[in-house]
């Protein structure tokens, strides 16, 4: 593959369980430990509560969910990746990530399956979902 | 600064602004308030917090622990989108230096249907 290739997208891995998937590296701004999250009663589904980030509070989403819904949400997780769409930044809790790697591009779905998620990326020969934050932003947000 | 009261309702810590707050009193016989968080069981034991509303005053159902705090008006943060269409009584988070954040309860978006 030539360098032009490679360059063309960067993918940052993050796991939940056993199961990862890609982040759009452009748009992660921290990772963060482990934190505290402030619950919100009546909030839409997948928002697992808000956390204090730079000077405004920032939603934290449950990927579980999107990934069969095995990983009970109240489970404490280890990283906290805070990536900033075109709307809002969001913070993601995960079980691990990776560091963030220049790639092929992505291509449609076809080998992973994942809602929201429909491209995917091959990161060290594994085939994984690319996470579209927007997209679940927006189902979120006609959700609310 | 902005001085905050701390309750406790549903297992979970709020803040309202202090200047809203009237009385946190002993609740009397045949009251039955709501509970502040809608869905949250009422306490046996719940205090009365007597609120500034927009519907006039209101009375809510509190856990006994209730503390007052002062915070920097820079720990006061937007809420993002998500978060207020969902559930516009909630104003802002209080973030402190020294404990958890907490919400920050509007009291003029607490209306008459919310309750257990």
């Amino acid at each position: 593959m030539s360098d032009d290739a490679m360059s063309e997208f960067v993918a940052m891995p993050a796991r939940l369980g056993g199961i990862w998937f890609a982040l759009d590296a452009s748009a992660v701004r921290e990772v963060l430990g482990r934190v505290s999250v402030t619950s919100v009663p009546g909030g839409p589904v997948g928002l697992m509560g808000v956390i204090p980030w730079r000077g405004r509070a920032v939603a934290v989403l449950d990927v579980a969910p999107m990934l069969g819904g095995t990983h009970p949400s109240q489970e404490p997780r280890n990283r906290t990746v805070v990536l900033e769409s075109s709307q809002q930044a969001v913070a993601l809790p995960v079980d691990g990530v990776r560091e963030a790697r220049p790639i092929a591009a992505p291509r449609p779905a076809h080998a992973v399956r994942m809602p929201h998620a429909s491209l995917e990326v091959e990161v060290d020969e594994r085939v994984m979902a690319l996470f579209d934050l927007n997209e679940w932003l927006a189902t979120l947000g006609d959700a609310a | 600064m902005s001085s905050l009261t701390l309750v406790r309702a549903g297992g979970a810590v709020y803040a309202l602004p202090g200047d809203r707050v009237r009385a946190v009193r002993a609740r009397r016989v045949r009251e039955a308030p709501p509970s502040l968080v809608p869905g949250a069981p009422t306490p046996a034991s719940a205090r009365v917090l007597e609120l500034d509303t927009a519907d006039g005053p209101r009375v809510f159902a509190v856990e006994p622990t209730v503390e007052l705090a002062a915070i920097d008006d820079e720990g006061l943060l937007p809420l993002p989108p998500l978060v207020t269409r969902a559930t516009p009584r909630f104003a802002a988070l209080a973030a402190f230096l020294d404990r958890p954040a907490v919400l920050v309860i509007d009291p003029d978006q607490l209306h008459e249907e919310d309750g257990p």
